[in-house]
């Protein structure tokens, strides 16, 4: 059971020692990607039956590739449930993206911002819900182009959020990451317009500032003052929904990934005191 | 331009690294997806792979990553896949000026990572996670400034217990053994029956078996 006020940390390969050696209490959950354990034997299997044992596991997919022109694979998302239904993962959530077209390329490219890609997204969560027996929730990306201006990135957001009848996985840094490599926004409006019944959890992170006007979304680094006033401003306007801290690469002493869910609590609780 | 074209368009212009940008897009941005994916891709072959990168060089190495990069049609949703990805592209292009034994090394390698991850439900039950392959040149003795001469050699990359994943030489029986066992799933002494009809002036099967025991391909 996972409680709308709760931090998570992401399990990696290269924290698993640490995981093994974190207090309990120290964080709420786990997110893992599936792709990374599903179908595996071995030791990781085993370390990572072990960590699913102490905490709740949400799923946050890599491949699921929801907005593609290549077809969706149905196949894969079946498999997808078999592991969900293994470690008994109510919540799997993935991008607002495509990492695939003409075959896989493991990495996001923005949507370009269109009706007609609001449409074919709608249709594909649809089925990946059937399938999976599962209302997904849906990220908004970070992203450095932006292929098509027909609507704007709130706007599209927006319809697919309503079309799709999914749920939206509010990640606070990709929204500051935005507003400044696009200039189209400021966070609080991005998260204003975000409507509250659909957002299920957050995700916030560090980033990598290239320039003035370009940051990538790297999860290397700690989080910054303005990102955590981005997730205090979603708190307020949302409320406190479990939150995610991602960390994939640069890995800092555990101590620091427990201080930053411990600043994540003390946010969740400040609120609680003023609500 | 429909959907599909302007998503195809993008992604193409990702893999291939067209100068320029694309649309209203700037080279700059287009330039960060093209960093970025390259670097995932790249990064991870070259580290799997390494061994393969040295034998046939490192400027070779990323030519060919790049190219394998702008062409190939990965079908697998899963990026642990990627080595297996590029071994099937890379067994459909021409490389005469690579040594002969370049792709065999690569396989051999991808197997040692695939098999720390490989599943446990291992069918049979008596043999631990274990993958053979046949090489015509001896792979496994592979070293930097080392040039190898064609020998066909059977290698079993399996998972031990405790988990370490090692590899072992194998007899064409041994090989064969192992093959059986895992294409009929059967118990041990019915795949030694078999394999005794199928060979029938083999003479010292136990000792073959033996030393698959002790290496822990077998499990005792």
């Amino acid at each position: 059971m996972i409680l709308p006020a709760s931090v998570g940390l992401g399990y990696r390969r290269g924290l698993a020692d640490a995981f093994d050696a974190a207090p309990r209490s120290g964080f709420d959950f786990i997110e893992v990607a599936p792709e990374n354990w599903m179908e595996i034997g071995g030791p990781w299997r085993k370390r990572f039956a072990a960590v699913a044992e102490r905490w709740p596991v949400v799923a946050h997919g890599l491949s699921l590739s929801i907005g593609s022109p290549d077809a969706l694979d149905v196949d894969f998302v079946k498999r997808v449930k078999t592991f969900l239904d293994e470690y008994k993962i109510a919540s799997y959530t993935e991008h607002l993206s495509y990492c695939s077209s003409g075959g896989h390329l493991y990495d996001l490219m923005p949507m370009p911002f269109t009706a007609e890609a609001v449409a074919h997204v709608a249709g594909r969560v649809k089925q990946v819900q059937d399938i999976l027996e599962r209302t997904i929730a849906l990220e908004n990306i970070s992203f450095y182009a932006l292929p098509s201006t027909e609507m704007t990135e709130i706007e599209f957001i927006q319809a697919v959020l309503t079309e799709a009848k999914c749920d939206l996985l509010l990640d606070v840094n990709n929204v500051y990451v935005n507003s400044v490599n696009h200039g189209q926004y400021t966070p609080a409006e991005f998260i204003a317009a975000m409507p509250t019944e659909q957002v299920r959890c957050y995700h916030v992170a560090g980033h990598n500032q290239e320039s003035e006007n370009l940051i990538i979304d790297t999860h290397g680094a700690a989080i910054v003052d303005p990102v955590w006033s981005v997730l205090n401003e979603a708190y307020k306007v949302h409320g406190a929904k479990p939150t995610l801290i991602e960390r994939d690469f640069d890995f800092p002493p555990f101590a620091e990934l427990l201080a930053e869910a411990a600043q994540v609590r003390q946010l969740q609780q400040k609120l609680g005191a003023v609500a | 331009m429909t959907l599909k074209e302007q998503q195809q368009q993008f992604a193409q212009h990702i893999r291939t690294g067209a100068p320029g940008g694309l649309g209203t897009i700037s080279s700059e941005r287009m330039g960060v997806y093209r960093r970025l994916f390259w670097g995932n891709i790249e990064g991870y072959l070259s580290k799997i792979l390494c061994q393969t990168a040295a034998c046939i060089g490192e400027e070779q190495w990323q030519k060919l990553l790049q190219k394998f990069f702008a062409e190939a049609e990965m079908t697998s949703p899963i990026y642990r896949d990627l080595p297996a990805e590029f071994i099937a592209w890379a067994s459909g292009q021409t490389t005469v000026d690579f040594p002969p034994y370049w792709l065999e090394l690569a396989h051999f390698e991808a197997l040692q990572t695939a098999l720390v991850f490989a599943p446990d439900n291992a069918s049979p039950a008596w043999l631990q996670p274990c993958a053979v392959a046949g090489y015509s040149y001896p792979v496994h003795q592979w070293q930097a400034g080392v040039v190898l001469q064609p020998t066909a050699s059977f290698v079993a990359v399996y998972r031990a217990v405790e988990d370490k994943v090692k590899w072992l030489v194998l007899t064409p029986v041994q090989a064969r053994f192992i093959e059986l066992a895992q294409q009929t799933g059967l118990s041990l002494d019915e795949v030694v029956a078999q394999l005794k009809r199928e060979l029938p002036q083999l003479q010292d099967i136990e000792q073959a078996l033996d030393r698959l025991r002790q290496q822990e391909i077998i499990r005792t």
